[in-house]
């Protein structure tokens, strides 16, 4: 039988420091000295030099051992004759304790995750270390760094932690988001589903107040497109449960609880206004039996999406309708617009320098200025109010004294305003343009910007020919000029003066001098005329303007096939999708076999001959010459066991189905540039 | 056995349930809201990695009332486990891109698994130890081989300076010289220190035929120190594994701790931020 190892009688068991940074190396052996190392792991022995257990005492015998009874007692040698102690303490190499192991190692293992740090940070590669281009889809990898799209980051640790302090603390706006750089939407982009404020407020019932983002808040595109998660595809995967944390009816499947169709594939807005029955039944047997479509894949034909895409009116229906019917030319037509109409004023009665239009015939009277003319002219407030007071009096410009004094003064103001106008155009100074198209969108401002260029010439002309005053009087800001009349010879022979050097028309434009007027227009070239769609998207909630450049008799006839779209807000030049938000894909159908006809059928003659009629009255109306689809012949096929049946499989998010993407001059130089900076 | 401790210990357990499922709540609602999930999945990971760490802050101020070490043990436990799930949906178990993420991935995976380990040691060994009699205290216990070596030595002095006890001396001195002089030590005394003990009873039983019954009575004491020995070589060897799991698993904390921040200043300084 052995005796327990571990001694518990407290003289037994000696103090050893076992949670101590440091122990007593005589532990090992089992005798650890009761002084133990000291704070710095030192043994004390070493370190005082006083290695002897006792200071022996002197009495009248001479020394005697003072060693404490914890140490063993008095020693048998005892002191020596001169008193030193006997006893020479061993010094020992102190232990380590495991607490300060584990810490030493601790701090070690923090020094080299801060050298590794100091390494990979403080390399001058070290954004293409950190960027792993793989990771990258390949639309998105620009050569010009991260910073490409992380605009407010840079590309030093030290600008890394500024810019991270600053996301964590501020609150993001939608400029800070690179992606709207590049990609354009129709309408908010970081708005759900794009929508702006006044569509959502009609949504407000479909919309769960409770669930999902609430409308004022905005959604940005990484929230959904996650650009280094899925490189090879950015496609949003929005499941149905995202979907319908935002949408007030919930269902569980397509097949059980999907509402029944009301507005698929109709009834929608037929924009351009195509009659299928007509081109199926009646011209079946007409004299364009040879061109017309002969079955629904004549015209429509899907995309690489599989998106079923409209036809383009030069490949199908200008096979029959020649362009010269659309342009609505041909004997004394010549789809022509005035764009400035010179105003017929005595100058020799007003101080409004030299005009040039005053002694002709015809009517003279606001009245005879074109819409456009009066349009521009109207952006100034107080031509506007010279205007009306002008159209209210009923003026005659060429009998300026019977006219009072508020007559004379507006008339002088209309003069110069003209002049003025003139001026602006000719000077670049688009402060009429910039005005009216507040609220066009950067492809339509493009295309004004186009037709104000392709006009300059023949502004330039126009001014220079007919108002050679402009430059000393509106340019100096001087209005006090004495009116003169040019004489109807010398404009005449200014006029075959320039009709020698120039062509009589510049691309569409043209100077219409007679007896009658005296204008600067523009004839319409062909289908899709970009000044005349110009037009008609600035003047289109105009109904004067609008109904004059309509005018069957002069010009080119739009309304014929164009209109507003449903809402009212917007003039169409190509039809709209049917809802903003449902995608259906044709292509994986007509694999199936599937025919057009299965799905899309005519409606009756009588009906669509209604429905025509209802357009004529009501430009607005949603119409449709094909019979309203049944949710059964989806959910023959899309089920839970079956078919998708996810909300993204038929529904887009984003209200359009292509986004605009800003132009580079080719792919290498956006891939090169990337987005530019705000 | 092992769940019927957990399940003594309810709170802990009922605390950690309501914790997942919170969280999962809130993963789900911010999914459906198109919130970033991993944005979310970060800063879970990272209070769960605070809650775990306080618990050896709790050790420090032992004298605070914060509950008992065994609670602490198993919150420490329980939300270990759900780090490793959260880790597997923040960061997944594919090998990351950049230099920093694999930085921070390996020290992740070093903590998840040394923690493992040590839970594992613990669960298996311990008991193990408590199984041996007397249980010691490990820093003691190169003391106490040592006195065990003097005694044995002292021991064998005696018995060799009586000639009925020199085959005993001799033995001692050809056979178990080496076994009384090593230190307790790793790796193969776990494995075999019984085999080598029996051995030596065996040889010993055989050589008692030969001495006289005062050495027959140093020869039973020899026979004590002999087991005493074993016995310290296996606890030391064993004790020293469950110890020495500790060295992986706080130091690896370290570098992982300042590898996180990093990771967190280049996720916030790259981040595209909810609106919201």
């Amino acid at each position: 039988m052995v005796d327990p190892i571990q001694a518990t009688g407290h003289k037994q068991s000696n103090y050893d420091r076992l949670t101590g940074e440091w122990r007593c190396d005589g532990a090992r052996l089992g005798s650890p000295c009761n002084n133990g190392p000291d704070a710095k792991g030192r043994c004390p022995y070493v370190s005082t030099g006083k290695r002897h257990p006792c200071q022996p005492e002197k009495n009248a015998s001479g020394y005697h051992c003072k060693r404490s009874s914890e140490l063993g007692g008095p020693c048998q040698q005892g002191p020596g004759d001169s008193g030193e102690c006997g006893i020479c303490l061993p010094a020992c190499r102190p232990l380590m304790g495991y607490r300060r192991q584990r810490r030493l190692w601790f701090i070690r293992m923090m020094a080299l995750a801060i050298a590794f740090l100091g390494i990979v940070l403080g390399a001058t590669q070290v954004q293409s270390w950190m960027q792993d281009d793989s990771a990258i889809s390949p639309q998105h990898r620009f050569t010009s760094g991260c910073e490409t799209c992380h605009t407010l980051t840079g590309d030093q640790f030290s600008q890394w932690v500024v810019s991270g302090a600053y996301n964590l603390l501020s609150h993001p706006s939608a400029e800070t988001y690179p992606c709207t750089q590049c990609h354009e939407f129709s309408g908010p982009p970081m708005q759900a589903h794009n929508l702006d404020a006044l569509q959502i407020a009609k949504l407000q019932q479909r919309i769960n107040p409770d669930l999902g983002p609430k409308p004022s808040q905005q959604i940005a595109c990484h929230q959904c497109h996650k650009e280094h998660k899925t490189p090879a595809n950015l496609d949003a995967d929005l499941d149905n449960q995202q979907c319908q944390s935002c949408h007030q009816k919930t269902f569980t499947s397509f097949d059980k609880s999907h509402p029944e169709f009301t507005r698929f594939p109709e009834p929608k807005q037929q924009r351009p206004l195509f009659d299928h029955s007509k081109h199926f039944s009646r011209f079946r047997q007409s004299k364009y039996q040879s061109t017309r479509p002969a079955d629904c894949a004549s015209c429509h034909m899907t995309n690489q999406t599989g998106t079923m895409v409209m036809p383009l009116f030069e490949n199908t229906c200008s096979n029959c309708h020649l362009v010269k019917d659309i342009l609505n030319v041909g004997g004394n037509k010549t789809s022509a617009v005035s764009w400035l109409t010179v105003p017929r004023i005595d100058a020799s009665q007003l101080s409004i320098g030299l005009w040039p239009n005053c002694k002709t015939s015809g009517s003279k009277s606001i009245k005879s200025l074109s819409p456009i003319t009066l349009s521009l002219l109207n952006a100034d407030p107080e031509t506007q109010a010279a205007v009306l007071l002008l159209r209210n009096k009923k003026t005659r410009f060429d009998k300026i004294k019977t006219a009072s004094d508020d007559e004379r003064e507006a008339l002088t103001l209309l003069a110069w305003s003209f002049k003025q106008l003139l001026h602006d155009l000719n000077s670049g100074k688009d402060i009429r343009w910039a005005h009216q198209n507040a609220n066009l969108s950067k492809q339509q401002k493009t295309v004004i910007a186009k037709s104000t260029a392709i006009n300059s010439d023949m502004l330039a002309l126009f001014t220079q020919q007919f108002f050679t005053d402009i430059a000393d009087t509106v340019g100096k800001n001087i209005r006090n000029t004495e009116g003169q009349c040019i004489d109807r010879s010398a404009v005449k022979r200014l006029k075959k003066q320039w009709s020698k050097t120039k062509t009589n028309t510049l691309q569409g434009w043209y100077i219409q001098f007679n007896a009658k007027t005296m204008e600067l227009g523009y004839r319409t070239q062909q289908h899709k005329d970009a000044v005349q769609q110009t037009l008609m998207n600035q003047y289109w909630h105009d109904p004067i303007t609008f109904s004059w450049l309509n005018d069957k008799k002069k010009s080119i006839n739009c309304q014929k096939c164009h209109s507003k779209n449903s809402t009212g807000n917007a003039w169409v030049w190509k039809q709209e999708p049917t809802s903003f938000s449902t995608l259906f894909s044709h292509m994986p159908h007509l694999t199936l076999g599937l025919d057009c006809n299965d799905c899309h059928q005519l409606t009756e003659a009588e009906q669509v001959k209604e429905t025509e009629a209802k357009y004529i009255q009501e430009e607005t109306i949603e119409l449709s010459d094909f019979r309203r689809m049944d949710k059964n012949q989806c959910q023959e096929c899309h089920h839970a066991e079956g078919r998708s049946d996810q909300c993204s499989s038929c529904h887009q998010y984003h209200s359009e189905t292509i986004l605009h993407t800003r132009n580079f001059e080719s792919w290498d130089a956006m891939v090169k540039e990337g987005p530019s900076k705000p | 056995m092992v769940l019927r401790k957990i399940l003594s210990h309810k709170w802990p357990l009922l605390f950690s349930l309501l914790l997942l499922t919170s969280l999962f709540l809130w993963l789900a609602n911010a999914h459906r809201q198109l919130q970033s999930t991993q944005h979310i999945l970060g800063w879970i990971l990272m209070g769960l990695a605070c809650i775990m760490t306080s618990y050896n802050l709790r050790k420090r101020l032992s004298i605070l009332p914060l509950g008992n070490n065994k609670t602490w043990y198993l919150f420490h436990l329980y939300m270990g486990l759900l780090s490793s799930v959260v880790f597997s949906l923040h960061a997944g178990w594919t090998w990351p891109s950049s230099p920093i993420n694999q930085a921070l991935w390996l020290g992740s995976i070093a903590i998840l698994l040394s923690g493992v380990l040590g839970f594992a040691v613990n669960k298996l060994l311990t008991p193990l130890v408590s199984s041996q009699g007397e249980r010691l205290i490990f820093d003691r216990i190169p003391g106490h081989i040592s006195l065990n070596r003097e005694r044995s030595q002292l021991l064998m002095l005696d018995a060799a300076a009586s000639k009925a006890g020199k085959p005993l001396a001799d033995y001692y001195h050809h056979k178990l010289l080496d076994v009384f002089n090593h230190s307790g030590q790793l790796g193969l005394t776990l494995f075999v220190q019984q085999k080598r003990l029996e051995r030596h009873l065996i040889e010993l039983n055989e050589i008692g035929r030969y001495l006289d019954s005062e050495n027959q009575q140093r020869l039973k004491q020899l026979n004590g120190l002999l087991k005493q020995k074993s016995m310290l070589d296996w606890q030391y060897s064993t004790l020293s594994i469950i110890r020495a799991w500790t060295l992986l698993h706080v130091p690896a904390i370290g570098f992982t701790f300042l590898v996180l921040i990093a990771h967190v200043i280049i996720q916030y300084a790259f981040e595209m931020r909810q609106p919201w």
